[in-house]
């Protein structure tokens, strides 16, 4: 079960299933997909009614909740966790024990249009500075500088995993776990304050951002109506189908005036787990075995396109805008968003609808910082 | 005969016939509840019996996905109370309840009113009208959700409803004011069939204007139906579930949430299933109070027309 719906990713799934199916022909398998803002809800109904699929979609961290009532298998002496890279794998442990295995990773950055950027004489921003300066630029000269699409929650996600969960959550590790511990509010972090200010200033040069979903937004950027887009990696084959030749990039979202404090968000991308109540575990492992070999996950990663996280897997090719935020990775001026506890269950729900709701508020930061503490002490307490 | 005889006669007789005649209706009895039967074997299995098997749930801290829970007493009911966060759905659940029965049943009335003489096509806009109700409540939303984002708005320049917080919830209102009007209508319409046409036609002769003999006659027959209308979509009402979900997502942010939705929020996505069944639980209550109390305002004033 799956909420993939970038068609690189449905494209992956596909020859990743056919290709198991000709090494075990005996062996059915039944893909099932659905939208992202339906499918915890989905695998939680499938839970209770004791439905549960074999194999799930979804990185153990965020659906921490399943993982630590004994639904989930434990995967860490499998021989096949080994052939995940070590950086990676951290992103699936949770209490120290690997629960999925993440196929690629999840690179945040600035998607940005060359040509416009030629056009307008524009450099590449180092600071917030400059970025704003040079979305001031390109709003001058009649394009729209950032497209969004706030009405989904997957274009607010893309947006502040990118902007918040690189160099910031760098200087703020443990800010999530903090939070959710009741440790510390959110107000009690000055770059989360930091984090909706400047965001609200950017959002002054978007157009539309609040009446479109996502889909839009990759739209307007894949067919040059907007020069940038501040998302994650995830999003690059839907901006592909929009503007197969458009002259794309990549380059590192500057949080900081600091420039040697900014940092590229990354973390696993599509990862998998297997259901511990499964009654098809062998096939499930069998199937895991068969995705981790070294040409099974090349595909995934070439199809999808991405950058792999299993061990001497690689894409044959990878789109350009890969190319600068791998760059960027391989530099060292990037931060596993991962690493430390992510939100989950409803602290994780209420995060992300504070995130949106920030984008349609009218309140100034202070004001909606103390809402934010409010519902996230909420969630924390209502009902336990 | 002697009297005593005749007597003892007269009540054999009377009570042989009470007995037919008891045995008569308890047969009728039983033939009309055999219709029922079917219907009420479903509601018991799939409502009542899940509903009873559940209540006590509402009393433990289950997360909805362990095989174990632990009783709690009533936290959870205290828990509710202190929660702020309900508010907010509350309150979006008592507008669109007021909204839509308001204007559902008035547009219902007014055009049941306007198509009630015969002309030329009278039926196919009857049709057209109605024709809202086949939709579902879950393709309704989409619809309107591009209707209201990718068509009105850009097209009339004007910020689309479901785009801010303030006018989200009358966005999802005019979602449900267009899909049951149609049915408003034909239940009126029905029921103006019933008004005597002789009482309208001497009111006219009498002198009485168009208002007058609408308020003093129409309204008193339609009287029940108003009754049967206004209850059907306060309850559609308080259980609305659907709009908020598919259409926003409870958005932006949680300012279109409704009750159901926050109750469902925590009985399945938020773990807390616990807690879920005791707002329910709750909320069920209230939804049974609100509705007792209107049908018994609604039957009184059925009484005095």
């Amino acid at each position: 079960m799956h909420y993939l719906v970038e068609t690189g990713k449905l494209k992956a799934l596909n020859d990743t299933v056919e290709g198991f199916k000709k090494k075990y022909p005996n062996v059915e398998v039944d893909v099932q997909g659905m939208s992202l803002d339906q499918y915890s809800n989905t695998l939680n109904m499938k839970i209770s009614a004791g439905d549960m699929p074999d194999i799930i979609f979804g990185n153990p961290k965020s659906f921490a909740d399943i993982v630590n009532s004994g639904n989930i298998l434990d995967l860490t002496n499998q021989p096949f966790t080994s052939r995940v890279d070590q950086d990676a794998v951290k992103c699936a442990e949770v209490d120290g024990k690997v629960y999925g295995i993440p196929m690629d990773l999840m690179l945040s950055g600035v998607i940005y249009n060359k040509d416009i950027f030629a056009q307008n004489n524009i450099q590449i921003p180092k600071t917030y500075d400059e970025f704003i300066k040079v979305c001031e630029t390109l709003k001058k000269n009649g394009v729209t500088p950032v497209a969004a699409g706030y009405k989904d929650m997957a274009s607010v996600g893309g947006s502040f995993w990118c902007q918040l969960y690189g160099g910031a959550l760098a200087q703020m590790p443990t800010m999530r776990a903090d939070i959710m511990s009741g440790a510390k509010n959110p107000s009690d972090f000055p770059l989360i304050k930091q984090c909706l200010s400047q965001w609200r200033t950017i959002n002054q040069y978007t157009d539309n951002a609040l009446q479109v979903g996502v889909d839009r937004s990759e739209q307007e950027l894949g067919s040059g109506k907007a020069a940038m887009i501040i998302i994650g990696s995830w999003a690059i084959s839907s901006v592909r189908n929009y503007g197969p030749d458009t002259n794309l990039g990549a380059f590192l979202f500057p949080f900081f005036n600091d420039s040697s404090k900014n940092k590229m968000q990354y973390n696993t991308d599509d990862t998998w787990m297997i259901s511990s109540k499964s009654s098809n575990q062998a096939a499930a492992l069998a199937f895991f075995d068969y995705m981790t070999t070294t040409d099974a996950a090349s595909t995934w990663a070439t199809d999808v396109p991405a950058v792999s996280a299993i061990t001497g897997a690689k894409a044959a090719k990878l789109d350009p805008i890969l190319d600068d935020m791998n760059a960027t990775l391989k530099s060292g001026a990037a931060y596993n968003a991962l690493a430390e506890t992510n939100f989950f269950g409803q602290s994780s729900s209420v995060w992300d609808n504070q995130m949106q709701a920030w984008q349609f508020s009218k309140d100034d930061v202070d004001t909606f910082l103390k809402s934010m503490d409010s519902a996230m002490a909420n969630a924390r307490t209502t009902g336990k | 005969m002697p009297l005593s005889k005749i007597e003892g006669k007269s009540n054999a007789i009377f009570f042989m016939r009470w007995g037919l005649d008891m045995k008569r209706k308890a047969i009728n009895g039983l033939q009309d509840f055999s219709f029922v039967l079917p219907a009420l074997l479903i509601f018991v299995f799939v409502i009542i019996a899940p509903f009873i098997s559940g209540i006590h749930i509402a009393f433990t801290d289950w997360n909805g996905i362990n095989s174990t829970y632990h009783y709690v007493g009533l936290k959870n009911l205290i828990s509710m109370f202190s929660d702020s966060e309900i508010l907010n759905p509350f309150c979006n659940t008592i507008f669109f309840t007021v909204v839509t029965v308001i204007f559902i049943n008035i547009l219902g009335l007014l055009l049941a009113v306007a198509l009630n003489t015969e002309f030329k096509g009278s039926n196919i806009i009857k049709t057209c009208i109605f024709m809202s109700m086949v939709v579902s409540l879950v393709l309704t939303s989409y619809m309107w959700v591009y209707v209201l984002n990718d068509f009105i708005s850009p097209f009339f320049k004007i910020a689309s409803p479901l785009s801010s917080p303030d006018t989200v919830m009358i966005g999802l209102c005019i979602m449900s004011i267009w899909k049951e009007t149609g049915l408003a209508m034909v239940l009126y319409y029905a029921g103006l069939k019933t008004v005597p046409k002789d009482l309208l036609e001497a009111a006219e002769i009498d002198g009485a204007n168009g208002i007058q003999k609408f308020f003093k006659i129409t309204i008193p027959f339609l009287a029940p139906v108003i009754t049967y209308c206004v209850i059907l979509w306060l309850g559609l009402g308080l259980k609305q579930f659907d709009y908020s979900f598919v259409a926003t997502n409870g958005g932006p942010g949680t300012s279109s949430m409704s009750m159901a939705m926050y109750i469902y929020k925590y009985e399945f996505p938020y773990y807390k299933a616990g807690y879920g069944q005791m707002v329910a639980l709750v909320y069920l209550i209230f939804v049974l109070l609100i509705t007792f109390l209107t049908t018994k305002a609604l039957r009184k004033k059925e009484i005095e027309l």
